[in-house]
This record gives structure tokens, sequence and C-alpha cells, in this order.
């Protein structure tokens, strides 16, 4: 081709690493978190936060959910094991007369994930596969993608382990840093031997291990979850802090 | 099913006396005639007028010479029509579909249950309801129309049971009259000495047929608390009807399904036409070598897709798959407007209602409808406890909106994920608290305990529960969420903060 020719063409095509720009992202409620995804999950593709339990992948789960539908959008999730908590669901946020809940056996969830995706209009589909994914094949997975980018939908999976391989966009590890326990100040010294302990949250290190495009980068974002009620529901600290006050699993 | 008959006795006296605006009008003896003159026979009367004497068929001039002061009156045909209108709009008060004959009403009211105690309360209704019309109707509840119309003749107010065995056994001492046979009949009935219901139950039914044909047999399977007869609800004066009939049975679901594409395709091009959409479906599959299966399909949201309609009738037809081969198919399909949606330019759109509808029923036939819709709190203490809401029928929409970067939401809720029923657990208790826990989940030392936090509740209501929670860090890494029950001391695993 000449040069001429190519220079024409190429005004038409778009690199790969913008592509996501182009695509759109459904954005966190964390601004570090959403600079570290790249502007949030990918619409149009399977993002996937995998971690041990504790770690805080269902509390980003919630609130990826809940930031998606306070603006407006339309979500769903699918629920393997039976796992949400409607509770803690209104206390992140999440109006629960506006989320599309499927509890699903683990040899249905898939094909559920499928039929809302291909739907059209939902935003954001969340699917959490607990700590016993069922296994799917790869054509399985492909499928599920290809189906997201037709519709333009995020399909958010959570689980113990990444599963989908190269058809997730993106892929976040989640690691558990701290639990934090405080106490009640409301008690008297009357009481004061007989005051228990409270869980005032979880600390969380997340970091990008897989990432379609672009650098993969070894930034960790650093998380806190925090107890409803409790009173230490202070700012995440720095990466720096967390390194501190690591402690070995 | 349960149908229930409402049946207005001497409907055309009942018109009559309907256009009467004093009770002591209606009260006095009335008579009413087939024609005017005294030659006129007396078609009807009131109760007045029969305790006085008179009787039906007598002239006008012999009911006035028995009773002198009888008021002889004459049925307007506007004024039976109104009346039967009435009934039939005493019929659609209950339900949305009606069967209507002369004198009587037929009308689901299985589902009345959410807003009415017992039938008998339904019943009850209707027949308050009915004076509120202004006319006088006897209730019989069943479950199919033969037998409701059967206990109209019975009494006011009767409820046959479901059972057949026991629908026989109310009907065993009633008079054969109640079944309505024909004069024929009723005489052949007499010369075998039947007297009772009951004695023509006992009879067996081939033979009945043999001799008094199908009518007899029909009457005998009356007897017997059993009826072939559908309920066939009239379609609305605008609904759309496409029927075809099979020349051999079928008794799969895949040839069945070409025939109702077919089936489908053409009543839509109809409704397209008067650019209508499709807003419920109902089926009514002609069963061999007798019987009907009349099943509504609901329809969410209106349609004009061959493949929605057709996937949410074979999704029912999976559900509920007929018990016999299928001869005959007819759908019946109610028009609406399609509805015109609003978008908002500055949103994403949801999907379309018809997609929505579909997906949801899609869903719920591979979930299960139990576990498909919006989640719901639940006013009870136990943390556990949840309930699932049907889905809506349209997409549900935020009303308020809030931008997903609100600079102070910098720390996110803690969640938990549950498990659903608790698992079984074992936890081996210190001094300070649990040290160990071991289960089929996992099994670990237990770093910091923060607990014990009691709750119980529910007493008042019986099946209470008082418990014991203890939010626990494991040596696995995981912050896990436990209970004692403080009555079998038994320990569980809810779920782990995540």
């Amino acid at each position: 081709m000449t040069a001429t020719a190519l220079e024409q063409l190429s005004a038409f095509l778009v690199p790969a690493h913008k592509l996501e720009t182009k695509r759109g992202h459904v954005p966190t409620p964390w601004p570090t978190l959403n600079e570290l995804l790249g502007g949030g999950w990918q619409l149009g593709a399977l993002n996937e936060v995998h971690g041990p339990r504790s770690s805080g992948r269902t509390s980003i789960l919630y609130a990826s959910l809940a930031a998606a539908l306070q603006r407006g959008a339309v979500a769903a999730l699918v629920d393997t094991e039976s796992a949400f908590d409607p509770r803690r669901a209104e206390q992140a946020g999440i109006p629960l007369r506006q989320l599309l809940w499927v509890c699903a056996q683990p040899n249905q969830t898939f094909k559920a994930a499928e039929l809302i995706v291909s739907a059209g209009g939902f935003e954001l589909v969340g699917l959490d596969l607990g700590d016993y994914p069922p296994r799917l094949p790869t054509a399985g997975w492909i499928r599920l993608r290809n189906v997201a980018e037709k519709q333009g939908t995020a399909v958010l999976l959570t689980a113990r382990f990444p599963l989908a391989g190269t058809c997730s966009a993106m892929s976040l590890e989640l690691r558990q840093r701290s639990v934090d326990f405080g106490f009640d100040a409301g008690l008297d010294d009357r009481r004061e031997r007989f005051r228990p302990p409270l869980v005032t949250g979880i600390r969380s290190s997340a970091c990008v291990s897989r990432g379609r495009h672009g650098p993969l980068s070894v930034v960790e974002c650093a998380l806190f979850f925090c107890q409803p009620g409790s009173s230490s529901s202070s700012a995440a600290p720095s990466v720096a802090q967390l390194a501190a006050q690591r402690t070995p699993a | 099913m349960r149908i229930a008959c409402a049946y207005a006795p001497q409907i055309a006296l009942q018109s009559v006396l309907r256009g009467l605006a004093e009770a002591h009008e209606r009260e006095a003896p009335i008579a009413l005639a087939a024609g005017p003159g005294g030659r006129a026979l007396i078609l009807a009367l009131n109760r007045s007028a029969r305790a006085m004497g008179t009787v039906v068929g007598m002239t006008v001039t012999q009911a006035r010479a028995r009773v002198p002061g009888v008021r002889i009156l004459q049925a307007q045909p506007a004024d039976v029509e109104a009346a039967e209108a009435a009934l039939q709009d005493l019929g659609l008060g209950f339900a949305a579909r009606i069967d209507a004959e002369p004198e009587r009403v037929f009308f689901e009211v299985g589902d009345l249950g959410s807003l009415y105690a017992t039938e008998k309360t339904v019943a009850q209704a209707i027949q308050s309801r009915a004076a509120r019309l202004g006319l006088f109707v006897r209730v019989a509840v069943a479950s199919n129309k033969g037998l409701a119309r059967v206990g109209t003749r019975m009494g006011d107010t009767v409820l046959i049971p479901e059972a057949p065995k026991q629908a026989k056994a109310m009907l065993g001492a009633a008079a054969l009259d109640v079944l309505g046979p024909g004069e024929e009949t009723r005489q052949a009935l007499t010369q075998w000495g039947l007297k009772t219901v009951g004695d023509l139950a006992r009879l067996p039914i081939p033979d009945v047929s043999l001799r008094l044909g199908a009518k007899g047999a029909q009457l005998a399977r009356l007897a017997n608390g059993q009826s072939d007869e559908p309920f066939l609800p009239q379609p609305p004066a605008d609904a759309i009807e496409e029927g075809i009939d099979l020349d051999y049975s079928v008794d799969s679901l895949e040839p069945l399904s070409f025939l109702l594409q077919a089936l489908l395709d053409r009543a839509l091009q109809r409704l397209e036409c008067r650019s209508l959409a499709c807003a419920g479906l109902t089926l009514r599959l002609k069963l061999e070598p007798r019987g009907f299966d009349v099943r509504e399909v609901p329809v969410q949201s209106p349609t004009r897709e061959t493949s929605t309609l057709l996937q949410l009738v074979l999704l029912d037809l999976e559900r509920r798959p007929p018990d016999r081969g299928v001869v005959g198919m007819t759908a019946m399909l109610r028009p609406a407007r399609v509805r015109a949606t609003q978008l908002d330019m500055f949103s994403r759109a949801g999907p379309a209602p018809e997609r929505w509808a579909a997906t949801v029923a899609r869903l719920s036939a591979l979930v299960g409808p139990e576990h498909v819709g919006l989640p719901l709190l639940v006013d009870s203490w136990r943390e556990e406890a949840v309930a699932v809401q049907p889905a809506p029928a349209s997409v549900p929409t935020a009303s308020v909106r809030k931008e997903a970067n609100d600079e102070s939401h910098t720390t996110g809720m803690l969640a938990i994920h549950r498990f659903r029923p608790p698992r079984d657990l074992e936890v081996l208790i210190g001094p300070t608290g649990p040290e160990a826990l071991r289960g089929k989940e996992t099994t670990a030392h237990i770093v910091t305990a923060a607990g014990p936090y009691r709750m119980s509740g529910e007493w008042w209501a019986g099946g209470g529960f008082c418990r014991e929670y203890w939010d626990v860090h494991a040596s696995d890494g995981a912050l896990y969420r436990i209970h004692k029950d403080r009555e079998t001391s038994k320990w569980y695993l809810d779920g782990y903060y995540d």
C-alpha cells in the first residue's frame, strides 16, 4: 500500500489502548480505585475481582452496584450461593427496589447471566461466584464476553480465584492487610471490664493483576471497608501507611 | 380452579322488580304476564303472589280472580337485557373474564383468597353486590362449571368441595332435579326407580350412557362429582381468536411449538393491522379423547413479537405440560395499545419493556419464579431473613440520581457474604471465648474474637430465637460471623465479612 493510503486508513483506526476510552467505564465510589482501573469497570467487557475471604470483594461489588443504580443505571446481580444480604446492601447504598436479584444454582449461573446481559440495557451485571465457583469452559467465557461487548454491559465477576483468563478485560486482585477492632466508646466505666471488642473494618489493598491494554501496574490502591455504625470511618490510608502496618497472614 | 355460578332465578320478573323504586311495591303480589289482555298467561310470580294462591300458567283473568290485588306486569326486552347485563357486570366485578348464559354467569374465584377469608364470604359478597344491583342471586362455588350449575339448584349458597368424592357425598341426598335432566330423561330415571343423585351415582356410567346417550352419561358423571364442561370465558369484543384443529394428537413440545408459532403469527398480524399489540394471551388446548386445558399466559407488557409470546407460552407448557395429547388449539389475544416509552437523553436506556418481560420470564423458568425479583427487607430481627418480591412489569428506574464520584464517600461499607442456611460448626471455647473453629467451610484458630452479642426475639409469635453472636478473626485470614443457639447450644457459621 502507498504511504498516502496508509495515512488515510490510519485516520479510521483507533489504537487498542484507546478503545476502553471510547467504550466507557462504570466508575466505582473510590476515586483512587477508578484511577487504578483507568476510569472504572469497563463497559462491554468482563471485569474480575478476586481475592481470599475477607479481602473486600463483596464490598466492592455492592459499592459498584450502588454507584451504578444511584446514577440511574439498570443493574442486576446473579448470586450463586444465595449470599446476598439486603440489609448490608441497603447500608452500602443499593436501592433495593431497583436491583434485579437472581439466586441461581451453580449450573444455572452463567446461563442466567447470559440471559440478563443479552436482554440489553443493563449497565452493570454483578456475578457473585463465591468460594466454589462453577467451572465454565473457555467457549462459555468467550460467549459471555461477546454478549457483553455487543450489549455494552459491564459484567463484574467476584470469586476467590481469577476465572475468566484472557476473556476478562480487567482483573483486580485484593489482599487483606488488617482487620481493625475497636471498642464501643459509649460504654461507661462500670461496664469497662465487660466490654467486648467490636469489628470496625477491614483494610485491603488492590492491584490490577491483569489488564488487556496498557502496561501492568504494580501500584496498589488502599481500601478501607468500615463496619456500619462504627466510629472509625476514616479515609483510606496511603500505601506507605499500609506497608508500615502490614501484618503477616 | 374454583368456579362460582351466580344464578338469578326468574330474571324476567327480577328485571321488572328492579324498576320498582319502593320496597313495599316489590313486596306486594306481582305476576309477570306474557302479553296484554286477560288471556295472557302468567309466566312468573313473586313470593307474595305465590303465597296467595296464584300459580304459573294461569291466565291473567284467573289470577285476578284468585288474588284481586295482584299487580300484572309485562317484561320488556330492554329490561331483561339490562338485567342480564347487570348479572354479567356482577361477574366482572369479581373476575376479569366471565362465561355467561341466560340467567347465569360463571367466573373464577380461586384467586380471591387475599381479599376474602373463605369461600363463604366470597359467596356472601357476591349476593350483597347483586342486591345493590337490584338482583337476587343464588351462588354456588365448585371445581367446575357443571357442578357450580348444579349447586345453584340446591340452595341459595352452596359450596361444593373440590375433591370428587366429597362432592359426590354432598350431592348424594339431593333430588335428581338438581342435575337438570330433560323431561324424557327424568321419566326414564323415575321408571328405573331412582329418586336421588346418590342413586344415579351408584350406577355404572357406561351402562347409563348406553341407555340414555351422551346426556345421560353427562348426568351420571355429574352425580359422581365430575364434569367435563369447560369454563370458556367470553372474549372481549375486540379480542382476536385464532384456532387450529389437528388431524392427530400431538403430545410433545417440539411439534406443538411449530404449530403455535404459526397460530401466534397470524393473530399478531391481525393485531398489527389495527396498530395494536398483545397484552394478554389465553390458550385453550383441546385434549384427546375429550376435555380442555385452558391456561392464562401472563404478558407483562404489550408486545407484537411472535418470538416473545411463543417463548412465554412454551415456558408455561414446560412448567405445566398437558396431561394428554393435544388435538386442537385456540389462542385468544387481548389487544392493547403499544406503550410508548419516554427515554431520557442523559441516561442510558434500560431494556425494552417486552425484552424485560421476556427476560424475567426466562429467568423464572430457569431458576424458579421465587428466585427472581427485587430483594426485600423482612421485618424481622433474624439476620439471615430475606425475601424476594416479584419483578415489576416495567424496568425499575431511579427517581433520584446522584453522581457516582461523591467525594465524601471514600470509605466503603463492609459487606457480609452469608451462608444460607447457616452452616454447622464446632467451636472450642477457652477462658476468654472461642479459641478455634471447625466446620465444612474452614478449620482454623481464632486470633481475635469480638463478642458475645446476644439477640433474641419473635418469642411472641411462637418459634422464637435466642442467639449469641461473635465476630471472629481466624488464622486463615477470614473474619467470620458465628452464633451459638442458646436453646440448643449448637454453633453455626453465618458467613464472613468481605
